[in-house]
């Protein structure tokens, strides 16, 4: 069906797209061949897309990324040093063992608590007080030994 | 894409070398969208910021339904037109577009008509990407928009719906009336 002048021009934009049917863009290619000032307007049109389409990236003058990241750790999104989850486990592990054993360094039993643990041991366990370095091991022994000497309360 | 699929994982778990991974990937084209949607205004590095940390609280819940690209436009769009919405609010300057747009084609032509260029003041390059820039703060926000994303940025008619959440025909149209705008406004500067 031929166009007139209006109704082609309100298809230009998508024509010059490309985003027209197949019969839509027949029908504004067979009225731009008859009519030079539809197809002026197109070339206009084409001109303005070609030459916005060809503005140049515009660099930024500051880097945000700083204040940004600032915004972030603040609002505890992201953390300076990150770890996968798996590492996190193993340093826990690692972490608490390594509290674990100061704390003993810092705080070693009290010969009433060692005496307590002696009891237990001796109501508890099934062998006798001279198999008790060898069920201990030896480094557990001299531990308990190197503890009472340092506080001068070896029996 | 799988690389911005790990990116976003990984910046969900904390990590902050990946979000800045996803900044420097679009920090360029958000600040380019930004200058040319605000017109180069003060606030347009402002905005910027914004938008990321919007962007960078939101992603934390981000499942992927969009892609990344269009999440962050559509955050940067709408960022860009409260920009618009609160510049228009506080000063006159910008309520000339609203008048520009409501008075029709032969107005605006004779607006930019009232210029006076000679065609030897009319030299291709920075007067030009002046006068495309000044065409475009003359549009209103919506048209504006539809005409950045689709010319500047070179999306799809589909991206931009998706993007600014209006229908397939909504935005083919206000791409159309746009381009018709820019054309009488930079006709002379074509020549």
């Amino acid at each position: 069906m031929p166009q007139n002048c209006e109704e082609c021009r309100s298809q230009l934009s998508a024509y010059a797209d490309g985003a027209l049917s197949m019969d839509e863009n027949r029908a504004v290619h067979a009225h731009l061949i008859g009519c030079a000032r539809c197809a002026e307007e197109l070339a206009d049109l084409m001109a303005v897309i070609h030459v916005i389409a060809a503005l140049p990236p515009v660099p930024p003058r500051e880097d945000p990324w700083a204040a940004v990241c600032f915004r972030l750790r603040r609002e505890g999104l992201v953390r300076s040093r990150y770890m996968p989850r798996a590492r996190w486990v193993a340093a826990a592990v690692v972490g608490g063992g390594a509290i674990a054993l100061s704390w003993n360094m810092l705080f070693p039993p009290t010969p009433s608590q060692m005496a307590d643990l002696d009891t237990y041991w001796r109501e508890h366990a099934s062998f006798s007080l001279e198999s008790e370095p060898v069920h201990m091991g030896a480094p557990a022994v001299h531990a308990i030994e190197a503890t009472y000497q340092l506080q001068g309360d070896l029996p | 894409m799988a690389d911005e699929r790990q990116l976003i994982e990984r910046y969900q778990q904390g990590d902050q070398t990946a979000a800045e991974a996803i900044f420097r990937l679009y920090h360029p084209a958000i600040h380019s969208l930004a200058y040319r949607m605000l017109g180069g205004s003060p606030e347009v590095e402002d905005c910027v910021q914004e938008v990321f940390l919007r962007a960078f609280r939101g992603l934390k819940g981000f499942r992927g339904e969009a892609s990344l690209k269009t999440w962050i436009y559509r955050i940067a769009t709408n960022t860009c037109l409260n920009y618009l919405d609160k510049a228009k609010r506080r000063g006159p300057v910008d309520s000339l577009d609203a008048e520009v747009f409501e008075e029709g084609f032969a107005t605006l032509g004779d607006t930019l008509a009232s210029e006076e260029r000679s065609p030897e003041d009319q030299v291709m390059g920075v007067e030009l990407e002046e006068a495309i820039q000044v065409a475009l703060d003359k549009l209103a926000p919506e048209f504006r928009t539809a005409l950045v994303l689709r010319d500047v940025e070179g999306m799809s008619y589909e991206e931009v719906a998706s993007v600014t959440g209006a229908a397939l025909g909504t935005v083919k149209s206000r791409i159309a009336r746009a381009r018709t705008q820019a054309v009488r406004w930079l006709k002379d500067y074509l020549k």
